[in-house]
């Protein structure tokens, strides 16, 4: 067995916090566009939040999006050069509170793209304010007593309010809180990249990640976060597979 | 004996690894890296069976490791011997 950093992520060492989840995904991801031999032909395309700099990192395009509108620019990319392979790289600030009308008619049309989600239940990148998936109680900058269902609403599921569209080809949620779980999140982001070669339409992949900083606990203390309570207000599992 | 390598100066210690190794074989440091962090380090790499577990959950790609052998010693034996149980409770 050989476990190496893969090729398509740079030398350069990240900027995310220790313990976050953030440095996982760009692995992933990575090792999946390794494995399909893309490197050449793909396209990312980077969101407003803590990956803004997804560039720096990865060994591919990237282009940077103004804030919540990668599915909208990965569409015209797609649409001028359907040979090349497209994904959007997004927060959940970014996909899930201003950039959603992108994303559901982006998923809506159907188009041949892959997304991947990470679900980190908080704003990171402005200071841990309340993002739309914030779980019920939990405690932000602008939600000092916990998130009230009367004042603020439910979290926002994405994979479940995307499920009834038509041109969603693939959703899954995953997490990447402990090993198992990252091997799982492995084999649902190389089948959405996989689903956009066979041309099967909008696939997108949610993973729930860790904030230590914002949620003000130890790395440690995260992932009991992310197994205990953000498993249980998000079920992981596959929500459509055409 | 599997090759492990663990970036000392990539690392920026979040234990990740520490908590995720089944047999316990990673601990903190002592000392600091260029970066100011503790940083995760082997401490019975005779007996690393390459399983991968540390490099999957490792946000830093800090952990490279080449080749894998079987154990010698049973998981539940080694276990008990976990160094780092004192030195995690500095970071809880």
């Amino acid at each position: 067995m050989q476990f190496k950093r893969p090729k398509t992520i740079k030398d350069t060492q990240t900027h995310y916090c220790p313990g976050c989840g953030h440095g996982i995904v760009h692995r992933l991801v990575a090792e999946v566009i390794d494995e399909l031999g893309l490197r050449e032909k793909t396209i990312g395309t980077a969101p407003v939040g803590c990956s803004v700099l997804l560039y720096n990192y990865f060994d591919c395009d990237i282009i940077e999006c103004a804030h919540g509108r990668p599915p909208a620019v990965a569409t015209a990319i797609k649409r001028c050069q359907p040979d090349k392979v497209v994904f959007t790289y997004q927060g959940d600030g970014d996909i899930a509170a201003i950039g959603t009308a992108e994303l559901i008619h982006a998923a809506n049309r159907g188009e041949n793209i892959t997304a991947i989600f990470v679900n980190n239940a908080i704003y990171g990148m402005t200071g841990g304010q309340m993002a739309p998936t914030t779980l019920i109680g939990q405690k932000t900058t602008t939600t000092q007593n916990g998130r009230d269902r009367k004042k603020q609403g439910p979290p926002l599921k994405v994979c479940e309010l995307l499920a009834s569209l038509e041109g969603v080809a693939y959703l899954q949620r995953v997490a990447v809180s402990t090993a198992k779980d990252v091997i799982i999140a492995k084999k649902a982001i190389k089948k959405a990249f996989q689903n956009q070669l066979d041309g099967k339409g909008y696939s997108l992949v949610e993973v729930l990640s860790m904030c230590p900083t914002d949620w003000k606990v130890t790395p440690k203390q995260a992932v009991d976060f992310v197994n205990n309570e953000m498993k249980a207000a998000f079920p992981l599992g596959v929500y459509k597979d055409v | 004996m599997a090759n492990i390598k663990i970036d000392a100066e990539r690392c920026k210690g979040c234990c990740l690894c520490v908590s995720e190794c089944p047999r316990g074989f990673i601990r903190m440091s002592e000392i600091f890296n260029k970066s100011g962090n503790l940083f995760a380090e082997v401490t019975d790499i005779e007996n690393c069976t390459g399983c991968a577990l540390c490099c999957q959950i490792c946000p830093d790609m800090a952990i490279e490791i080449e080749g894998k052998k079987k154990p010698n010693v049973p998981v539940k034996e080694i276990s008990q011997r976990r160094t780092n149980k004192e030195l995690m409770t500095k970071f809880e």
